[in-house]
């Protein structure tokens, strides 16, 4: 299971998160849920798609050691035959990017006539 | 299931007779159906107004069963290890790829340019095949299609309004289903997602967007060419002294709207083949107009003209030309569970076939044959 940590400063600014498909004429949407550390679900923080800019999910401080939950999917054009996609995330603070990753957990690294799921999950650490 | 070729249009009426009197049994004579939805096919000419999906395999005397895509240029490479077998080439091969996919850029560019989206769109396919049944030789193709304008590509929608519907409803779905737990995983959501599918036929209201947009936007602004060129091999021997060049040919299609139900089509189409000895045929030419219209879901027409030249290697005698003109009308019967065709036409001048006339004919089938593009 892909979880990767994102580690931000107490006065870095506004945690943002956004998805992208820089090389794939595609589009993409996501819902993230926040979870707590022992792995609660708390609530839903944002909505996500391609075409928009990252959007913000609140402080550092309030996010310290918060988990946050990335479902989504890429949609699919009726390609055929199928091609190669690629789909990244971008977590931030303060208008800066922190990590820029792919989502290892997909249903598939092409898209042809279905919509391809994805997950990616990241922890939020304050350095102290 | 029934029938052949009558000379009058009265023969329309008694097939409609005949056709109240089957039964379901008679769907048995499959070959019998086959041929007779065949013979309506081949009157109908409809082939001669597309491109082919992979213009290669049109030059092999057989169709693989199962196309591999290939998606990155690592990927070919793996594959085309596979095609040979030391210097000897593997027969069955069939392989398609988007050999220019990285070009298409980000939606937004890819929209903004006309090179990116006829790179991005243009499948190149690689087929191998025995020459014929029992044959040491083997064949291989490659070809090229060429989408140059597609007006109904979903990814062109007016200023995005379409993915902006689809992205909307996506999310919705989404944020009905949230993950039940930290860990939930891919294989919990799509189990998840399938039980909801379950009420909508396994389709999302994102897919059901996209087929209605597919569905309105058949009959778009469409133009394409295909290339494809074929060799032999002699013995399936990779060596120069080997290899001969066996067929060429090249696919011209325009596709425009003339009303909401109806479209025209212009297809050109040039085949060349290597020929041995004299009086084979050579070359083809063809250019025709074809406009069918779909009034229902379940009643199309078609109305179809063509002009083709034929050339033969050594023997000019046997060069000819003739006119193909043909309209036919295809209705679904429920009661049958299939489709009633009717076609009117055939080959006028062509002086190598004496059965080429004009003919009625009609038959009933399972698998229709005016299609949508």
């Amino acid at each position: 299971m892909q979880v990767s940590t994102l580690k931000a400063t107490r006065d870095g600014g506004v945690i943002t998160v956004g998805i992208s498909l820089p090389t794939s004429p595609h589009s993409a949407a996501a819902v993230i849920w926040r979870f707590s550390a022992d792995g609660k679900r708390e609530a839903e923080v944002g909505e996500l798609t391609s075409l928009v800019p990252p959007v913000p999910i609140g402080d550092a401080v309030t996010n310290n050691s918060k988990k946050f939950y990335v479902r989504g999917k890429v949609l699919n054009e009726n390609d055929n035959p199928p091609v190669p996609f690629q789909l990244l995330v971008t977590v931030g603070q303060g208008g800066k990017a922190l990590l820029i990753e792919a989502p290892t957990e997909k249903e598939d690294s092409r898209i042809g006539s279905k919509d391809v799921r994805f997950i990616y999950r990241f922890v939020v650490e304050v350095a102290s | 299931m029934s029938h052949g070729r009558c000379p009058t249009a009265l023969a329309v009426l008694v097939s409609v007779g005949v056709i109240g009197s089957c039964t379901y049994s008679a769907w048995a004579a499959e070959s019998k159906e086959q041929q007779l939805r065949k013979a309506l096919e081949r009157t109908l000419n409809s082939p001669m107004f597309g491109v082919p999906e992979s213009p290669a395999f049109e030059l092999l005397p057989e169709k693989a069963s199962e196309v591999v895509h290939i998606l990155t240029p690592k990927d070919f490479a793996a594959q085309a290890q596979t095609w040979f077998d030391g210097d000897k080439l593997k027969v069955g091969v069939a392989v398609d790829a988007r050999p220019f996919v990285r070009t298409g850029g980000s939606l937004i560019q890819y929209r903004s340019s006309r090179f990116r989206q006829i790179a991005y769109r243009t499948v190149l396919s690689v087929g191998t095949a025995l020459a014929s049944e029992g044959s040491n030789d083997a064949l291989f193709a490659a070809g090229l299609r060429i989408p140059i304008v597609n007006s109904g590509d979903p990814r062109l929608d007016r200023d995005l309004l379409l993915h902006m519907r689809r992205l909307a409803s996506t999310l919705v779905s989404l944020k009905r289903d949230p993950p039940s737990d930290w860990n939930a995983s891919l294989g919990d959501w799509a189990r998840e997602d399938s039980l909801d599918q379950l009420t909508t036929g396994g389709e999302s209201q994102s897919d059901g967007i996209l087929r209605d947009y597919l569905a309105k936007h058949w009959n778009s602004r469409s133009l394409d060419i295909g290339l494809a060129g074929s060799g032999l091999a002699k013995r399936t021997v990779i060596a120069r002294d080997n290899l001969l060049s066996d067929r060429a040919g090249v696919w011209g299609a325009l596709g425009l709207p003339i009303s909401r139900s109806s479209q025209l089509s212009v297809g050109g189409k040039f085949s060349w083949a290597r020929t041995d000895s004299s009086g084979q045929e050579t070359s083809r030419r063809s250019l025709g107009g074809r406009i069918q219209s779909f009034p229902t879901e379940d009643f199309s027409l078609s109305l179809e003209g063509s002009k083709i030249w034929a050339q033969h290697h050594g023997r000019d005698g046997l060069d000819d030309n003739w006119t193909h003109l043909a309209a036919g009308a295809e209705m679904y019967v429920p009661e049958l569970g299939g489709w009633l065709g009717v076609t009117y036409g055939g080959d006028i001048g062509r002086v190598d076939d004496q059965r080429a006339r004009i003919d009625l004919r009609y038959a009933l089938y399972r698998a229709r044959i005016i299609k949508r593009g």
